[in-house]
Formats: C-alpha cells, structure tokens, sequence
C-alpha cells in the first residue's frame, strides 16, 4: 500500500525540528505533539512503534514515537461511522471489524479511544468476554499514560467481576485506585468493596466501604449507598450492634432518602430478631 | 495562636509588590520579607529582617513601619522593654505620621499589659477614649485580644463582652464573638463556648473554624457521634490558624481519634491509613502511628501492629521505647490465645521493662502462656520466679496453686504439695481453698502415701460438704481401698456415690465397680445385683460390655447357667435396640445355651446374632461371641461358612483376642471340612503368636488329628502325648483314644490296649468314648491272641452300653469268637 513512496523513519527530536507547522484549521489528521507542534498528513497505522503517517503536501511517510504524542486530531473516520451505524442496527461482528480497522489506524489515540471501548463492548454483547477482557488489557497495557486508562480499567473490573473473576476485579480496580488521577478513586473503592463482598471477604468489604463513606463523604448519595453496604457487612461479620449504630446514622444522616429508608427496614429486621445485638 | 487577630488589629500596611524576593537587597524588599516573617509567625526571623533594614536605610520610608513592626515582633518574642523603646521612638521622632498614632497607642498599651503594667495601659486606653470616644469598640476589642494573648480568661471575657453587647454592628463582631468563644472554650465553659459558636453564621469566613471549634468541644465532651458530624464537614482553610494550617488535617486525625473512642476499629483504621498517605509531612503523624499501633492492638491484627510501630518509632524513637510495644503485641496474641506469638513477645518486652509495672505483669502472663500450652516445666519455672519476685504481690496465691497445678502436671508431686500447703498455711481465705485441700489429697494419692491422701481427702469433704467434688473424693477415697485390695471398704465409699450421687459424673464408674467390689469380696449375688443395677442405669455406658463379661464369668463359675440364661434373656429384652452391647449379650446367652446342654438354642441365638450383624461384616464380635459362632458352625456341619466367616474377620480386625479365637474357630472349621493341612496350618499360627492360649490343648490336639489323619502316625503320636501329658482337661481322654488308635495302626497292640483300657475305666462317664475304647481294646485283645479276654471285653461293653452303635458290633464280635 505504501510502497513506492519514500519513507522516512525519523525520531521524536527530528520530527520536532522538521516538522514544525503552525496549527491552522483542521484540513486533515493532526498529531498534536507534547511541545505543541501540530504534524499534518493522513495517518497509516498506529502500533507500538508509534503513529505512520504520510505528510500533507510530500510523499513522505514518517513515524511518531507514541512518546511525544499529545493527541490526535482527525474526523471520524470513515471506518468508526460504519462501525457505529452497524453497532446501533446490533450487527455486532461487522462492528468489530469496523472498530479494529480503526483502531488499527489510530490506537488508542482519539476515535481509536472509543473504538477499543466499543470493539469490546461488541465482544460483549456477542457473549465473548474473554475477547473483551483481552482488548480491555491490550489498551491498559500499550496506553498506559493515557488519561482514559482508568476508565479503561474500571470498565475491565466491572466485567472481571461480572464474569466472577473478584481477585482479577480488585487488581483493576486496585490500579485505579493507585494512579495519580484521583477522580474514580471512590468508584474504584466500591467496586473493590463490591467484588470483596460478592466473594466473601466481608472485612475487606467492610473497609472499601468505609473508605467512600468516611474519606468521601461529600459524595452524598454513593457514600450513603456505602455507608449502608457497610452496615451489611458489619452484620455478615457479626457486628451487629455496629451494624444497628451504622443504619441508624444513616437515617440521622440522610434522611428522607431511599438508603435511609432501607436502613429503617434493617434497623426494625435487628431489633426484631429477638437477638441482642453484641 | 489567633495571629489573624494580632494581624486584623494592628497591622494595615501598605501592600508592596506581591512577590517577594528570596535575597531581599532595597529596603522595600526587607520590609516585605519581614512583613511576610511576621504574617506567617516566624518572629525571630522578622525581628533581624527589621533590624537589617533599620540599620541598613536609617532614611528610608519604611522606617517608622519597620520600627512598629518590629516592636509587634519583639512583643511576640516576649521582649517587651525593646518592643516600648521602639513605639516609643516612632511616637517621638515621627509624630507628624497620623496613620501611625493609633498603632502605636495600642501596641504600647499591648505592651504594658504584658509586662503587668495594667495602669499604664489603661491611662493609654482611656486617653485615647476620652480624645475620641468613637474608639470605644476598637479598645475594648483590642484590650480582650492583649488580655486573650496574656490568657486572662476573664479580663479578656469581660472587655469582648462589652464590645459585643455595646457595638453588636461592628465590623469586627464576628472576631470578637469567636474569641470570647475561645475564651469559654479555655475556662471549660464548653456549653457557652458552642453556644457562640454555633451562632456564627454558615456563610460567614469564620463558620469552617466555628464547626472545627464544635467538633473539638463535643470530642473534650465524649459526645464522639456530634464531634464525628462536625469534624467531617471541615474545609482545610482556617481563618485563625492562618494559611499555613489545614483544618482537615486536624479534623481527620481527631475524627479517627472519636472513632477510636467509639470502639469503632474499622473506622479508625480506614481515616489512619489514609490520613499517612494523604500528609506524608503531617506534624500530627507520629500521633496518627500511635492511634494506628493501638487500633491494631485492639483489633488483634498484630502483624499490621507492628508494622505501624515500626513507623511509629521512626517517627518518634523515644516515645515508642515508651510504649512498651513488646508487651502489648504479646497480649494481642494472648487474647486470641496465640500463646507461642505471646512468649515470643513477652520475652521481648521483660528486659526491656525491668524495674517497671509491666515486669510483673509480663513475667506473670508469660508464665500463664507456658501454662496454656501446656508446657508445665516452664510454666513452673517463670511462677517460681514471679513468687520469688513478688511474694507479697496479690496474684501470689493464684500463681502459687497455678505453680502446684503445673508442678503436678508434671508428676512432680512432692513439689506440687510444697506449694499447695504454702498456700493453705499462708493464704488460708484464698478462692481456691477447696481445689487446695482437693489437690493436695490427689497429690498424696499419687504418691502413694493412702493416709495422707484420705486424711485431706475427708477433711475436704468436712470443711466443703457442698462442693461439687465431693463425689469424686468420695470415688477416689473407694478407689484408694480397692488398689489396696480392701474390696469390703471400697464398696462402702462406691455405694455412698451410687446412692447419694446418682446423677454425678462419677456414679456410673463407682456402680460399676461396686459390682466388682462385691465380687472380689466373694458376694456374688450381690455382685450380679449391682452390675444388672449398672446396666440397668447407664444401658449406653462404655463399660456395659465389661460388666456382662463379668456377669457371665459369675454364672460360669457357679455353674448356675439356667439362671445366667434367664438373665441375659432378660437383658437382651432391655438392649434389644443397642447394637453395640448385643453381640457381647447374645455371644454370653449362646455360650451359657451351649454348656447347659441346649446346642439347638445356642445355633438359634448364633444364627440370629449372625443375621442381626450380616455375619459381623461392618463391625467385629466380641471374643465369647466368636467362640460359641465357630463352635455352634462346626457342629451343625457349616464349616465353609465358618472358614468364611473368621477369614473375613482375620482380614478385617486387628485385635488380639479376636485374632486368637479367630484361629482356633478357623482350624476347628478346617478339620470339619477334613482340609488337614489348612487346620493344622491355624493351629499352628496360633501357638506361635499366643503360646499361652487358653485354646493351646485343643490345639494340639488339632495338629495331631491332622497328622494321624493324613496317615503321618509318628508325629500324631508326639503331640497326643504332649497333651496328655501336659493338660488335665477334655482334651486328654481324647488324646489318649487317638494315641491308642495310632499305636494300633502301628501294629503296637499292648500300648494301643493299655491306652484304650485306660480310656475306659477313667473317662467311662464319657459314653461314646467309653464304648469305643472298650471295642478298641477288645480288638487289640484279638490281635494279641488273647481271646476270651477279648470276648469279656465285648461282653462288658454290651452290658455298660447296650445302646451304644459299640454294643451292636461287640456282640457280633463276641458271637465269632470261638
């Protein structure tokens, strides 16, 4: 497909130098650099080796290092609005193959983003979750810097523990937590709770809880939901006087709400056992 | 402390550039730098800054700013002579500055307050007012800030009250609410203080400082859940504490500290870990260590206890050494009854607390470690040393028989009573006075000194009727009898239990072996009472089998098998439902059918016994069962099943006595079934493994059948006459008829008669065996030529037996005798 043209493979600080475009209005695919600089061309394919693409204006074909890549710039390509079209008429393998072409052109990178998620999210719906997982773990692992890698994660964890995977679940869901972005932090924290919970780890259950209901306590309706989850661990642990204190603040805490309603059931299900709570 | 107020109330600078160079050169840059030393509290610093600017630009400007500033600054370091001389200066040589007049009048008055010069303040304080009366908030604000600074309490309360109650519109209201607060917060008047608190108003700047301030109030209060509410809604910005303070810091860690209060581990523990992660530079953290260390302890997570006081003692070396955090791990797994981990610790902390409380309490625990491992040797060295240690310390009594009970343990009574009577002579109100006069009586008997023993065992019971171990007393006191032989007394001290007691965990054993008592006393009857009484009481007893075993052994030796049979009818009645006793009851009734003459009834009890237990398939019989099976199968010609049946058992059970009679049964069944080499093959087995068998003559006499059978007369021979001449019992008349008939197949017909006749004449009650030997011998009497002898022979034999299938051949024998 490219042969014939002259191809030269140039490193990051050289293409920084000979490269050097003013940004202008988009005309074609643009790799915006981390120092600013725009390259404009049409992109070939975009691996572990870096993005391919052709310059505008020359018969030139150079690759970027994924390194200084900032992001892509790019209309839809023609390849991803197939794929959504066949996506939303449930033609889930024809989408695939149309989200892999672009994500074959593009990576990770801007429509290639959305295309591993949707590429994924066909696997899915056609039963192939270890397909999807696989994908999941392919972006994570050849885009880890990205800003959409706990996004990616989260959404990894969430089919792990759907599919029983709980360990698998809390290791995703672990990485998130640990990254510097802190904004699926309490996200993170819950699913981990859940996945303890499904498997029975109550205390460790009991201690994700707690870390949205008292560290994100701002979170209003999640730590409410936590803060109750909490109370049912405590009961599974046998606490179940911790267990009556946790619902009634909730009730004091947020009352009126539905979590608060909840609660109230639990607090008539303890006191009514005939059991003193220890 | 409250540096805003210092800040709202003297200091209205004018405002130089926002960045402040790191070298301050011009004197512009030094008045910053030192301004920014003052906002930030850092006096010291700010007092050289001034000073470098006062020396360094005599003419500049910012002079007389400086020299105030300065005077502020030296006020804070407490030196207040040069902080006066500098207000004093800038009153004198720069009066013509209007906008400085104020500053200086307050901070001299602030200045006299200080240094105790009250009069001089308030002549500044009531110039000021009587030039000005307007100034009337700004004094009695200022005069509670300077009395707030001295932390006096009720001046300060009195001059910020007035001011509030006087000028409730100032702009400075809200200051002087939150200070008189303060104020109340200080003297302990909490109610008041949140009273005020909670008065200022939610979008005020001071509302984040006012929750934090009703969070710490409701914490000094114990209301934890109310100090929870209020801590978790602080914002880090702190309008008293100044930028350099975030209020969530403190909110969290006092939060976790509520939490802990509450008893509530998890979230203590949760706000802890991220409280490190979230300020890694925290002043508070090594607070936070301690509260995590203890929150571990108290949560029994021992490993994660150390690991945080690992961190902890980096954080603060010589508080941790304080902390005595060996011991504390140690009582952690001594709680949850990890007692190896405990010691491990335990003999950590001991040289590290030497001379302190927790010395004795960890050599008293370490003792109580070894003690629950039962490690008893160690045990009883570490209580020595506590006793020794601590003699007159209240635990001793406790450990001393803790120290006895282990000393016993370990069979080393004559110790163990050492201490038992130490504690008997030097505590005699002590809680374990009765397991001491117990366990001394117990010690005794295990030495075997009986007087001793009964002497404390029936002081026990005088001194403690009602104590729950007077049974066992009383049991052991039978017992102590019974190993002496004395059988009559024993039988006295069980039946006390068996009446007195019947319930107690001893009443069964002491019923049992009162039935034995009266056997050994030669009271049979009373024997044979007492042990049906037994069974009758504890049917699901484990010596249930013993005591029909012994039953039978009555019956057997006085021969009373009718009644025996009646007995054990009866008892299989009552226990028809208990299959572990039947098969004993059935095997015992069998035997006693067998030997009253009654075989038909001991097949049919053995037939039932072996269809009630699919021909002990699953489960082994006992011995005297077995016996009678294997006997009643070879005699109503079921040998193969017999042979089956113990091959099966053999293969199944490893138990001596099952073994033994398992052979025996077997050989017997082989010899039915004429399999002479197999048969003599058990006999064999049997006498090898068990030389003293009660079956040795039987099998013997096996071994030589199987001989004489397979024509191997020689060595029949040798073993008829091994049991005739070393048994006395129904083997030997059987022996000796073999013998004769072995000697006859020899051709050796005067030994072969000699047997016969003796047969004869000493067995002649035995008729089958009487008769044949009298045909024998009358035979051997023909071989021999002796004639008429032999005819007379025949003709005894005819008129002894005449129904005998013996008298029928001796008559044709006769009758062709010529």
């Amino acid at each position: 497909m490219i042969s014939g043209k002259k191809i030269v493979m140039i490193f990051a600080a050289a293409v920084l130098c000979a490269a050097s475009i003013p940004a202008e209005a988009i005309a074609q695919d643009q790799i915006k650099m981390k120092n600013g600089n725009i390259i404009k061309g049409s992109i070939i394919k975009t691996d572990k080796s870096g993005i391919t693409i052709e310059l505008a204006g020359e018969k030139a074909v150079i690759a970027v290092p994924l390194g200084n890549v900032d992001q892509l710039i790019i209309e839809a390509p023609v390849s991803f609005r197939t794929a959504e079209n066949r996506y939303f008429a449930k033609d889930y393998e024809k989408a695939y193959a149309d989200y892999m072409e672009t994500i074959r052109k593009y990576g990770g990178y801007s429509y290639g983003e959305d295309a591993y998620f949707k590429a994924a999210e066909c696997q899915l719906k056609l039963g192939n979750v270890d397909k999807a997982i696989e994908l999941y773990n392919t972006y994570i692992s050849d885009y880890p810097g990205s800003k959409y890698a706990n996004r990616v994660r989260m959404k990894l964890a969430s089919v792990m523990a759907a599919k029983g995977d709980y360990d698998g679940a809390v290791k995703a869901y672990d990485a998130v937590i640990r990254s510097k972005d802190e904004a699926q932090r309490p996200d993170a924290y819950f699913g981990t709770a859940e996945a303890y919970f499904a498997k029975g780890s109550y205390e460790q259950a009991l201690v994700n809880y707690l870390k949205i209901a008292l560290l994100y306590y701002d979170k209003g309706k999640t730590a409410a939901e936590a803060k109750f989850r909490s109370g049912e661990c405590y009961e599974k642990i046998g606490e179940r006087k911790m267990a009556l204190e946790t619902y009634k603040e909730i009730v004091d805490e947020f009352p009126k709400s539905e979590v608060a309603a909840r609660s109230e059931t639990k607090i008539k299900e303890i006191e009514n056992s005939g059991e003193k709570a220890k | 402390m409250l540096k805003s107020f210092v800040i709202t109330a003297f200091v209205a600078f004018a405002v130089f550039g926002s960045a402040i160079p790191v070298c301050a050169e011009t004197d512009g840059e030094l008045f910053a730098l030192g301004e920014s030393q003052l906002n930030a509290g850092q006096y010291e610093k700010a007092v050289k800054t001034f000073q470098t600017l006062i020396t360094k630009y005599p003419y500049s400007k910012q002079l007389p700013y400086a020299l105030c500033n300065q005077a502020l600054a030296y006020i804070e370091t407490k030196e207040y002579q040069k902080a006066e001389v500098n207000f004093n200066k800038v009153n004198k040589d720069f009066a013509y500055m209007k906008d400085l007049t104020q500053k200086v009048q307050y901070g001299l008055a602030e200045c006299y307050l200080r240094m105790g010069k009250d009069d001089r303040a308030n002549q500044i304080y009531n110039d000021m007012l009587s030039k000005d009366p307007k100034k009337a908030p700004d004094i009695y604000f200022s005069r509670g800030l300077a009395y707030y600074n001295q932390k006096k309490w009720d001046l300060s309360a009195n001059f910020l009250k007035k001011m509030i109650e006087s000028y409730p519109s100032d702009n400075r209201i809200l200051e002087a609410k939150f200070m008189l607060a303060g104020v109340y917060k200080e003297q302990g008047k909490n109610l008041m203080a949140a009273d005020i608190y909670r008065s200022i108003p939610q979008d005020s700047r001071f509302a984040n400082d006012a929750r934090f301030s009703l969070g710490q109030i409701a914490l000094k209060d114990k209301e934890y859940a109310k100090a929870i509410k209020y801590f978790r809604t602080v914002k880090p910005r702190s309008e008293i504490y100044g930028s350099g303070t975030d209020l969530t810091e403190i909110a969290r860690y006092q939060m976790a500290a509520a939490y802990y209060e509450q008893g509530r581990i998890y979230e203590t523990w949760v706000i802890c870990e991220d409280f490190l992660e979230r300020y890694p530079e925290s002043k508070m953290r090594k607070d936070v260590c301690h509260l995590l260390v203890i929150t571990y302890l108290k949560k029994g997570n021992a490993d994660a206890a150390v690991q945080a006081y690992n961190n902890y003692a980096k954080l603060d070396p010589e508080a941790a050494k304080k902390m005595n955090m060996n011991f504390f791990i140690a009582e952690s797994y001594f709680e949850k009854g990890e007692y190896k981990e405990a010691i491990e610790y335990y003999k950590k902390q001991l040289p590290e607390s030497k001379g302190t409380e927790l010395y004795e309490k960890g050599l008293a625990k370490l003792a109580e470690s070894y003690f629950c491992i039962d490690d008893y040797g160690r045990a009883a060295e570490v209580y020595k040393e506590y006793i020794e240690k601590y003699p007159e310390g209240e635990s001793v009594p406790y450990f001393a028989f803790r120290l006895a009970y282990a000393l016993a343990k370990k069979k080393d009574y004559t110790e163990a009573v050492k201490y038992y009577k130490m504690i008997e002579e030097k505590y005699p109100k002590s809680d374990n006075m009765e397991d001491v006069t117990f366990n001394i009586g117990w010690c005794y008997s295990c030495l075997g000194d009986t007087a001793q023993a009964q002497s404390y065992y029936k002081k026990f019971m005088e001194k403690f009727p009602e104590n729950k171990l007077v049974p066992a007393v009383i049991y052991e006191i039978g017992n102590t009898h019974f190993d002496k032989g004395q059988y009559s007394s024993a039988a006295e001290y069980y039946k006390q239990i068996a009446d007195k007691y019947p319930d107690n965990e001893f009443a069964q054993a002491a019923s049992y072996r009162l039935g034995i008592s009266y056997l050994y006393s030669a009271k049979r009857d009373d024997a044979l009472i007492e042990l049906k009484k037994f069974l009758d009481r504890n049917p699901e007893s484990p010596m249930a089998n013993e005591a029909i075993r012994t039953i039978y052994d009555i019956y057997l030796k006085q021969k009373k098998y009718t009644e025996g049979i009646m007995t054990f009818r009866e008892l299989a009645g009552v226990y028809s439902g208990q299959k572990s006793v039947m098969p004993e009851l059935y095997g015992c009734l069998a035997n006693l059918q067998y030997l009253s003459g009654d075989p038909a009834a001991a097949a049919a009890t053995v037939r039932e016994l072996l269809t009630a237990y699919n021909d002990f398939a699953d489960t082994p019989p006992p011995e005297a069962a077995a016996s009678i099976i294997g006997q009643v199968l070879v005699d109503t010609n079921e040998g193969s099943r017999a042979v089956e049946l113990f091959s099966g058992i053999l293969s199944k059970y490893k138990d001596d006595s099952l073994e033994e009679v398992s052979l025996f049964s077997r050989g017997r069944a082989y010899m039915s079934l004429k399999k002479w080499r197999d048969a003599a093959s058990d006999f064999a087995e049997l006498l090898s493994r068990y030389p003293k068998t009660k079956y040795a003559s039987r099998a013997k006499l096996g071994i030589a059948d199987s001989y004489y059978y397979r024509d191997i007369t020689s060595e029949a021979i040798v073993y008829y006459k091994d049991v005739i001449d070393h048994y006395k019992d129904d083997t030997t008349a059987e022996a000796m008829f073999q013998l004769g008939n072995s000697l006859f197949m020899m051709y050796k017909y005067e030994e072969a008669l000699a047997n016969f006749q003796r047969v004869a004449i000493l067995y002649s009650h035995r008729d089958n065996l009487a008769s044949a030997s009298l045909l024998k011998a009358g035979e051997c009497q023909e071989k021999l030529g002796k004639n008429k002898e032999a005819k007379e022979t025949y003709e005894k034999l005819v008129a002894k037996y005449p129904k005998s299938d013996e008298a029928a051949k001796a008559r044709e024998r006769a009758g062709s005798i010529r």
